[in-house]
C-alpha cells in the first residue's frame, strides 16, 4: 500500500517539477499553426517554400504548415471556432470572412496591417473584406475574374473584329457575334459549330459574378436590412443567355449541363467558338491539356452598363482566439510580400491583390492572355449580397435550382424572377 | 446487508458508467435541449421553447427533404430485404462455388459507405466513359448518355440503387441464417401435401422466416433513414435538393448556415418520427405473430 503511494506522489512531484520549471524558465518558441488551401502542385510548392524560409529567418516563431481543402475547410474551421481549438492562420474567401465576421469569430486585423500593404492591395479587394465600421477581417491575396475565351482560327476566319479593353463588347455584340458563328457545315439541319458556349452547371456565382455589370445585384440594403430584388437589371441577363441558347439557338443548350472545366474539351475540337464568363484559371487548363496546334486568345469581360464584377478574393485570416495574432500578422506580411505574392498568384494561374505585383512583367505578357486578362482587375467589385448572412441558404435551396430549371428551359424568367425573390424573402426573415 | 451488495454492485459498474454518461449520455441531453434553443454559432444561446418546431412546420424545404427521405429509405429498405431474400435463397440452393460465392456476398458490406460512394462515382461518370453508359449505349438501351447524379429525374433512383446494393449482403447473411433453422422436414411434408415450389416459399419460408424479416426491416429501416455518408459522397444532396435526405439537410443547417439550435431541433424530430414507425410496425407484426 504505501509503496503504491510512494510511486505516485513521486510522479506528482516530478509533473510539478517540469511545468514549473517551463513556465518560469524558458521562453518556448512560439508555434502558428497555419492552414492552407493551396491544392495545385506548384501553388502547394510556393507556399512550402516560403514558410520554410520563415522558419529559418525566425527560430522563435515557427510556422506549422497544414494542408486544408477546398471541400472541407468550412466545416474544419467552424468546428475549430466552436472547441476554440484554432489555427493561427487560415486561408478562405472573403465571401465567408464577412460570415464568420458577424458571428465574431476573427481578429480585427485593421490596426495591424502596414500602411504600405494597404495602399498597394486594390480597393476592390479590401472592401471585400471591411464591414462599414471599417474593420478588416482578412488579407485578400488572390482573385480571379471571369473572361471571354475564343477560338481564334475560327474568329480569323470569319473576319471577326475583336473587341479591345478600351472597346469592349457588350452582350448585344456577342449575341451578334454568335449568330454568325453558329453554322451547319453539311446542311443536315443539325448544328456543327456553336457560337458560343456557357457553361452553366453550378450557375449561381456565374450568373450573381455577371450582373452586376448590367447594374444588377439581386441584394439590395435597405435601412440597414438586406432585401432580394429580381428586377430589369437582373432580368435582362438572364433574358439574353435564355435567347442564346433557346431563341437564337447560337449557345449550345448541352453546355447548361456542364461545369467550367468540362466545357473546354469540346473548345478544342472547335465545337464552339466563344466561352463567355468562365474563370481566369481556365487557361491553365488550355496550356496543360490542349492539342498543340490549338490556337485561341482571351477577350475582356462582355459589357453590360458596365464591365464590373462581383469579386471573391482569397484571404488570410486570423481568429480571436489565436494567442498570437502579432506574430501571426508578422508572419502574413513576409508571407505576401510583393514577391512571395507574385508567386502564389503564378501558381494557381490567378491575380495578385497587390498592384505592384500585377505590374510585373509575368502578369503583363501576352502569352496565355494574362495581359487582357490581368486588365480586369479594375472591373472587380465586392458583390452586396457577400454580407448577407442568408446567402449561403438563398443560393444553395432557391437560386441554384430555380436558375437550373430556368436555364433547362421549364420555367421562365418572370417565374424565376419571382420564386428568387418571394423564397428569398423568406429566407432573409430568419437571419434578422 | 442487502444494501451493502447494492453499493458493491454499483462500485463495480461505475467505470464502466462513467464514460457513457461522459461521452454519450451528456452529450445527447445537450444534443436535445440545443434543440428548443435559438443557437446560431457565433451568437448568444437562448432558451425559445417551440419557436423552432413552429418554423419546421412552415419549412418547405424541411418537407421535400422528409419526402425525399420517406420515399429513399423505403426504396432501399423493401429492395435490401425484398432482393436480399432472394439472394438468400440462391446462396441456400446447393449450387457450385456456393462458398466462395457466401463470401463475395458480404464485400460490399465491408466497405465504407464513402468508399461505395467513390466507387459508385465512376459507375455512373456522365460521359460514355462511365461503365454504366457505356454499357447501356452498347446493349441499345439507350442513345444519349445519361448525366446519372445531376439529372432530377434520375438522381434519386440512382443513389437509391447504391443504397440497395449496399444493404443487400446483411439482409442477404442473415436471412440465409434464418433459411438454414427450417428443418428440412418442413418442406418434406409441404412436398407430400401437394406444395410446389411457390407454395413451399409461401406456407414454410415466409412464415418461418417472419420474425427475422421483422427485425431486418426494423433495422434496415433505422439505418437507412439516417443514411449520410454515402449520399453525400454521391450527389451532396444535389441537384436541387432532389436527393436531399433528411439527415444532409440537418447538416447543412448545422455547418452550412450554422443554425445550430434549429438543425438539433430537426434531429429531436427524425429520432422521435423514426422510434415511432419503427414502435407502431413492431407492435403490428408481434400482434399478428401472436395471434
Amino acid at each position: 500500500m504505501s509503496s503504491r503511494w510512494s510511486i505516485r506522489t513521486g510522479l506528482l512531484l516530478a509533473l510539478v517539477l517540469v511545468l514549473g520549471l517551463t513556465s518560469l524558465g524558458y521562453a518556448e518558441p512560439v508555434t502558428l499553426r497555419f492552414v492552407s488551401l493551396a491544392w495545385q502542385e506548384q501553388s502547394v510548392a510556393a507556399n512550402l517554400a516560403i514558410v520554410e524560409e520563415w522558419n529559418k529567418l525566425n527560430p522563435d516563431i515557427q510556422v506549422e504548415y497544414v494542408q486544408g481543402s477546398w471541400d472541407s475547410i468550412h466545416d474544419y474551421m467552424v468546428t475549430s471556432f466552436e472547441t476554440r481549438d484554432v489555427p493561427d492562420i487560415f486561408h478562405y474567401e472573403s465571401a465567408q470572412i464577412i460570415d464568420f465576421s458577424q458571428r465574431g469569430y476573427l481578429t480585427d486585423l485593421s490596426p495591424l496591417i502596414p500602411e504600405e500593404m494597404k495602399a498597394d492591395i486594390f480597393d476592390g479587394a479590401w472592401q471585400s473584406v471591411s464591414n462599414e465600421e471599417g474593420q478588416i477581417f482578412g488579407i485578400p491575396f488572390l482573385w480571379e475574374s471571369l473572361i471571354v475565351l475564343y477560338n481564334k482560327d475560327i474568329l480569323e476566319e470569319a473576319g471577326i473584329e475583336l473587341p479591345t479593353s478600351d472597346n469592349p463588347w457588350t452582350w448585344d455584340d456577342l449575341r451578334r457575334v454568335a449568330k454568325e458563328l453558329t453554322k451547319d457545315f453539311d446542311g443536315d439541319g443539325e448544328i456543327d459549330q456553336w457560337g458560343a458556349a456557357i457553361p452553366l452547371r453550378a450557375p449561381v456565382n456565374r450568373i450573381m459574378n455577371l450582373t452586376l455589370g448590367y447594374g444588377g445585384g439581386y441584394f439590395q440594403k435597405v435601412d440597414g436590412k438586406h432585401q432580394i430584388r429580381v428586377g430589369l437589371a437582373e432580368k435582362a441577363l438572364l433574358q439574353i443567355i435564355m435567347d442564346m441558347i433557346y431563341v437564337d439557338k447560337t449557345a449550345y443548350p448541352g453546355a447548361v449541363g456542364l461545369s467550367g472545366t468540362a466545357v473546354l474539351p469540346a473548345f478544342y475540337e472547335g465545337d464552339y467558338a466563344l466561352i463567355p464568363g468562365i474563370g481566369v484559371w481556365a487557361r491553365q487548363q488550355i496550356v496543360e491539356n490542349a492539342p498543340a496546334d490549338f490556337r485561341w486568345g482571351v477577350l475582356p469581360p462582355i459589357k453590360g452598363v458596365s464591365q464590373a464584377q462581383g469579386a471573391n478574393p482569397q484571404t488570410l485570416s486570423i481568429p480571436k482566439d489565436s494567442k498570437h495574432a502579432e506574430e501571426a500578422m508578422e508572419f502574413i506580411k513576409f508571407f505576401l510580400t510583393k514577391e512571395n505574392m507574385a508567386k502564389l498568384a503564378l501558381g494557381d494561374w490567378m491575380f495578385p491583390t497587390r498592384e505592384s505585383a500585377l505590374a510585373l512583367p509575368e502578369f503583363q505578357t501576352d502569352e496565355a492572355g494574362w495581359k487582357v486578362s490581368s486588365e480586369t482587375v479594375q472591373h472587380l467589385v465586392m458583390g452586396p449580397w457577400q454580407d448577407s448572412p442568408a446567402y449561403a441558404e438563398w443560393k444553395d435551396r432557391v437560386a441554384t435550382p430555380v436558375l437550373q430549371e430556368l436555364f433547362s428551359n421549364q420555367i421562365t424568367v418572370e417565374e424565376a424572377a419571382q420564386r428568387m425573390e418571394e423564397e428569398g424573402q423568406r429566407i432573409l426573415r430568419r437571419y434578422q | 446487508m442487502k444494501r451493502r451488495s447494492w453499493l458493491g454492485q454499483l462500485g463495480l459498474v461505475l467505470p464502466f458508467l462513467i464514460p457513457v454518461v461522459l461521452f454519450s449520455v451528456i452529450p445527447l441531453l445537450r444534443g436535445i435541449y440545443l434543440g428548443f434553443t435559438d443557437y446560431r454559432f457565433g451568437f448568444e444561446m437562448r432558451f425559445n421553447g417551440l419557436e423552432n418546431y413552429r418554423y419546421m412546420l412552415t419549412d418547405s424545404y424541411f418537407w421535400s427533404s422528409f419526402r425525399v427521405g420517406a420515399i429513399w429509405t423505403i426504396g432501399t429498405t423493401l429492395g435490401q430485404v425484398v432482393l436480399g431474400l432472394g439472394l438468400a435463397q440462391l446462396l441456400n440452393a446447393d449450387l457450385f462455388g456456393q462458398r466462395l460465392a457466401r463470401i463475395l456476398v458480404l464485400v460490399p458490406w465491408a466497405m465504407p459507405p464513402v468508399i461505395r460512394g467513390l466507387m459508385w462515382n465512376m459507375v455512373f461518370l456522365p460521359d460514355t466513359s462511365g461503365p454504366l453508359n457505356y454499357l447501356l449505349m452498347q446493349a441499345g438501351m439507350i442513345s444519349q448518355p445519361i448525366n446519372w447524379l445531376n439529372s432530377v429525374a434520375w438522381a434519386l433512383p440512382s443513389i437509391i440503387l447504391v443504397g440497395i446494393w449496399g444493404g443487400l449482403p446483411q439482409s442477404a447473411i442473415v436471412l440465409l441464417a434464418g433459411l438454414q433453422t427450417i428443418p428440412k422436414e418442413l418442406y418434406e411434408a409441404a412436398s407430400l401435401d401437394g406444395a410446389g415450389v411457390l407454395g413451399q416459399f409461401r406456407y414454410v419460408t415466409l412464415p418461418s422466416l417472419k420474425p427475422i424479416i421483422t427485425s431486418i426491416v426494423s433495422l434496415r429501416f433505422m439505418w437507412n433513414f439516417n443514411a449520410f455518408g454515402l449520399v453525400w459522397t454521391l450527389t451532396q444532396g444535389g441537384p436541387g435538393g432532389r436527393t436531399r435526405l433528411p439527415m444532409l439537410f440537418a447538416y447543412e443547417e448545422g455547418f452550412r448556415y450554422g443554425n445550430a439550435g434549429y438543425a438539433a431541433a430537426l434531429g429531436n424530430v427524425m429520432v422521435l418520427v423514426v422510434s415511432l414507425l419503427v414502435v407502431l410496425y413492431l407492435r403490428k407484426e408481434l400482434k399478428e405473430s401472436e395471434a
